[in-house]
């Protein structure tokens, strides 16, 4: 193999059908997903969302029934903002994002979803973090699991709500997105209080979620796909 | 030689490229030699032919490439996730004869395990226990008051005092939550020996404060059902009466009473 | 010419030409500043990686070690250790002795080398910058491409340079012959520049909607391994083998055969990280089979490699480069079929989103990738700097402390990582999960533990690597009194 035009031409055909097939096919497959109603609507004469479903074996094109909520719905405000907190710890190296279909693992049985998580479900994520560890378990539902206090005693410090024991959790603690202080003399301790149990700062003090924390956590009480779609109902 | 390489060696009169005509001078050359010198050649290749048994062997692999990919790609659809089925999307089944003590299991491994633990002792002082635990074996509707709105402040169970949070599971369906119930209810291991929970009665107890979004206080269900006893009988089943008209029949009278002292 | 009679009777009236020896001292002279620069470089961030590493290893069990810094937090060590092993030690290395192979393989005067040493230093400078925008928190969520927007148009430019360079050099190539590493090296510079500015503009400045980023991010992620590190290992491999045995490589077949399924088959193959996940059913069997075919090159490359080895093996053990280019190569076999194996739905089942994944990452990047780099560094550096290495014993603690490093770490993440999956999907008779999770938590901290004790290991060889580069560097030239090379053990013929 002297030639170089040759060898550059068998060099660039490779990468090039490899990146048409496995990312610009899907994409193009997956563009005119728009969000859905858990069903579709019988009158399919002006379809929307233009996808393809299959109903008994046979594709059809969808239409939303009217009224209905469409899912997925889009983050925001504080949510919005606590996205990014999690892209800032790097909290995707230990966590999934994403359901595998009921008899594929044990996602079913651990409580992580009621149905697999399908394309659809991020469309509307600007940044799709589905993960690749499980160091931790998933948080593809997270917000139906747990209250925001529990979130906030967790992150501080995860002994505090998910030790057992002597089984330690590995999560690192996030003491940096609290603060402590002082209770005030006026005003007694803050609404935004926590009461971190064993960890709790000594009398007098209180242990406040900062800014960050909250947007953090808005964010995990969102996570949820507790929806049900046209392509995938919830496993039985 | 060509114009290329007499630019690269000048050969200074000669008709081949010298050391001499390179940028090395003597004590370079010295340099050179010692290590370039010992150096082997530059790597050549061989043309020995590929083995047969390889081309065969990746035959093999191609064919079995070839039959995976027609077999679990769904006629490359969009909408097809799970390569095992034929296209189209799994259809839920319809209604069927559940075991309501393994769905109870299941249903409570899926959501209640995080707290009260695997073995429903919870944690001291931080998640209540519902092995023999005074409210699991008290009234059924608190219990399902609780499953689906939640709870939150101070409560007092076997005695010790909890102060956490619990969240809301009322998306959970009728059937899963009196599964869940009448798994922890009497599950013999578990010591409560109490009785199980009707899908009827989830039902019931949601239509009358399913619309409810704060969480329950021990005050507010002490307030509706009274102190934690727990001791609880179900109603004795009332027998199927015969209606005569504007006659209320004895037995119907005793339901009614026995049914408000049970909630009482 | 010379008078030295022992030099004269060295040379075999069968070696090559003098002039071509002197072609390669000239292009070894002139390739030092660059190669230096990368490679030093590399050294560094080698150094840096490794303790990160140990950082981030020792938290995965004391999540409370340096717990109360948020620069320190567990994410964005990982993140900046990933980011300075590959982009800090794996590109500087390849920027060092890529250009090096190509350069002397295709006997061309070198020229420009100036251009190298400017893409080095902003190479260098913008990763800097990156790693400490990392820290900072202005980590971007995308895995291997966290480093911030503002340093990533540097690296492109960086990569552009370089490439260039080495495609230019293989323009004007005075061999007749083309060499397979020139295949190998010549389209790692091509694919890597396209690769990069492809998924930082799908990921980063025009996010492509929904799972299409881990599409996009999985082809990249997975290239980035197949199609520039290790192309690149290969390529090294098929020059230093040969080179240093003085034997030619098996077949020419085979190689063509390789570098042509490789090419095709692993650009493929990445989607085997999304098997299971929410993305539809034919992108996944399109990952698991281009997976499985990747045995092809595996093998291929594997027979041409052992047959040009076999009966060498004395020789080989003597010399340092072989050492661990040898291991780097055997290594390659096995991270190939394992991954193949693995790559299988049923068994991925198991094995998806455990420590496994992360065995399988590092036996790649480190006993396959960087053991083939050590050993071009042995063999390169006394070639750039006109020494030899100064301590066979610094060079053994390396090779063993390495060696057994790289397996202890790979065997305990893959054995670790399997159980922990079939933990993690062992159900009873109910259908109930058997492990809750804080026990399957529980029980893999001793494969962690372990994985603690080998990254101590790779560590002290790292550091006995690093004496001695800059031990070398820093001794004087003494041309006159060291005629050997460094061996670690004593060869039939000394060459």
């Amino acid at each position: 193999m002297k030639s170089l035009p040759l060898l550059f031409l068998g060099i660039f055909f490779t990468l090039a059908m490899s990146w048409t097939i496995v990312v610009l096919t899907p994409h193009l497959q997956m563009s005119d997903l728009t969000p859905a109603s858990s069903d579709l609507a019988d009158d399919q004469d002006n379809p929307i969302g233009g996808a393809v479903f299959y109903v008994d074996g046979k594709p059809q094109l969808g239409k939303n029934i009217e009224g209905d909520d469409t899912f997925p719905v889009p983050l925001v405000g504080e949510a919005q903002r606590g996205k990014l907190v999690y892209e800032s710890m790097g909290c995707m190296y230990c966590h999934t994002q994403q359901v595998r279909r009921k008899g594929f693992g044990a996602d079913f049985e651990r409580g992580w979803g009621e149905r697999q998580s399908v394309p659809r479900d991020y469309i509307l994520q600007d940044r799709v973090m589905l993960g690749s560890m499980r160091t931790g378990p998933d948080l593809t539902n997270v917000g139906t699991r747990y209250t925001e206090e529990w979130h906030y005693q967790h992150l501080y410090n995860a002994q505090i709500t998910s030790r057992v024991e002597d089984k330690i959790s590995t999560m690192p603690p996030f003491p940096f997105l609290f603060e402590i202080r002082e209770v005030s003399e006026n005003f007694g301790p803050s609404p935004d209080a926590v009461d971190m149990g064993a960890y709790n700062p000594g009398p007098g003090y209180e242990v406040v979620p900062t800014q960050r924390a909250k947007d953090l956590v808005a964010y995990l009480m969102n996570l949820k796909q507790d929806y049900e779609l046209p392509e995938m109902k919830f496993s039985e | 030689m060509s114009e290329d390489q007499k630019d690269k060696y000048p050969t200074e009169g000669e008709s081949r490229p010298t050391f001499e005509g390179t940028k090395l001078d003597d004590a370079d050359l010295h340099k050179v030699h010692s290590q370039l010198m010992r150096e082997k050649e530059e790597p050549t290749e061989n043309f020995s032919p590929m083995p047969l048994l390889l081309v065969a062997i990746f035959m093999v692999l191609s064919f079995w490439a070839g039959i995976y990919l027609v077999r679990y790609s769904g006629n490359f659809g969009l909408f097809h996730y799970d390569e095992t089925l034929a296209a189209g999307p799994a259809e839920n089944t319809g209604p069927r004869e559940v075991d309501m003590m393994a769905l109870g299991k299941k249903v409570y491994a899926r959501n209640c395990v995080a707290c009260h633990q695997g073995t429903g002792l919870g944690l001291p002082s931080v998640y209540p226990p519902l092995v023999d635990s005074d409210w699991v074996k008290d009234n059924p509707e608190r219990l399902i008051k609780v499953v689906l709105a939640g709870m939150a402040g101070p409560v007092i169970v076997n005695g010790n005092e909890y102060n956490n949070a619990m969240t809301a599971f009322g998306t959970l369906k009728d059937q899963h939550i009196a599964a869940v119930l009448t798994y922890i209810r009497t599950e013999p291991t578990w010591n409560n020996n109490s009785f199980p929970v009707s899908e009827e009665l989830v039902a019931q107890v949601r239509e009358a404060y399913g619309a409810r979004a704060e969480p329950w206080s021990q005050a507010e269900l002490d307030a509706i059902h009274g102190p934690v006893t727990g001791i609880w009988e179900p109603p004795a089943a009332p027998e199927a009466p015969a209606p005569v008209e504007g006659e209320v029949p004895e037995a119907a009278e005793e339901v009614v009473e026995e049914a408000d002292a049970g909630t009482a | 010419m010379s008078s030295n009679p022992s030099i004269v009777e060295s040379i075999n009236p069968s070696s090559e030409p003098l002039d071509l020896r002197a072609r390669l001292g000239e292009v070894d002279h002139s390739m030092r500043n660059p190669a230096m620069l990368f490679l030093v470089s590399a050294v560094f961030w080698l150094l840096a990686g490794t303790l990160l590493a140990m950082v981030a290893s020792i938290k995965a069990t004391n999540q409370d070690f340096l717990g109360d810094s948020e620069w320190m937090t567990f994410g964005r060590i990982h993140a900046a250790h990933l980011n300075s092993m590959i982009y800090g030690w794996g590109n500087n290395i390849i920027f060092a002795v890529a250009p090096w192979i190509m350069a002397r393989l295709c006997k061309a005067r070198i020229r420009h080398t100036n251009i190298l040493i400017m893409a080095g230093i902003f190479w260098n400078v913008a990763l800097t910058i990156g790693i400490i925008g990392i820290f900072k928190g202005d980590m971007i969520g995308v895995e291997y491409l966290e480093m911030p927007q503002y340093v990533t148009p540097i690296m492109l430019i960086t990569y552009a340079l370089v490439g260039v360079w080495v495609v230019i050099a293989f323009r004007f190539r005075q061999s007749e012959h083309v060499y397979v590493s020139q295949w190998y090296i010549l389209a790692a510079f091509f694919w890597l520049p396209w690769l990069y500015t492809v998924a930082q503009i799908m990921l980063v400045y025009e996010p492509a909607t929904g799972v299409v980023q881990a599409l996009a991010n999985w082809w990249y992620q997975h290239n980035l391994m197949g199609l520039w590190l290790t192309p690149i290992a290969l390529g090294t491999a098929y020059y230093l083998i040969p080179k240093v045995l003085g034997r030619p490589i098996h077949s020419y077949y085979l190689s063509v055969v390789g570098f042509w399924s490789l090419a095709m088959f692993f650009a493929f193959s990445g989607i085997h990280s999304l098997i299971g996940g929410p993305v539809p059913a034919w992108v996944v069997s399109l990952g698991v089979v281009s997976s499985v075919m990747l045995i092809i090159p595996i093998v291929v490359t594997a027979i041409n490699l052992h047959l040009t080895v076999v009966g060498a093996h004395q020789e080989g053990w003597a010399s340092p480069t072989m050492r661990f280019v040898v291991f780097g190569a055997i290594n390659f076999t096995a991270v190939g079929v394992i991954g193949a194996m693995f790559s299988m739905r049923h068994v991925n089942e198991t094995t998806h989103f455990t420590h496994f994944t992360v065995g399988h990452a590092h036996h790649a990047l480190y006993a396959f990738f960087s053991m083939i780099m050590f050993g071009a560094v042995y063999y390169m550096m006394p070639r750039l700097l006109e020494k030899e290495w100064r301590n066979p014993f610094l060079i053994k603690a390396h090779w063993y402390m390495s060696g057994m490093g790289a397996i202890l770490m790979v065997a305990a993440l893959m054995i670790g990582g399997f159980l922990q999956g079939l933990q993690m999907n062992a159900l009873d008779a109910d259908g109930v999960p058997v492990y809750q999770f804080i026990e399957i938590v529980d029980n893999t901290k001793y494969f962690l533990w372990a994985r603690s004790m080998a990254g101590l290991m790779i560590m002290v060889g790292h550091f006995a690597f690093a004496m001695n580069v800059f031990w070398m560097i820093f001794s004087p030239a003494e041309p006159d009194k060291v005629t050997e090379p460094t061996l670690l053990a004593s060869t039939p013929d000394q060459a």
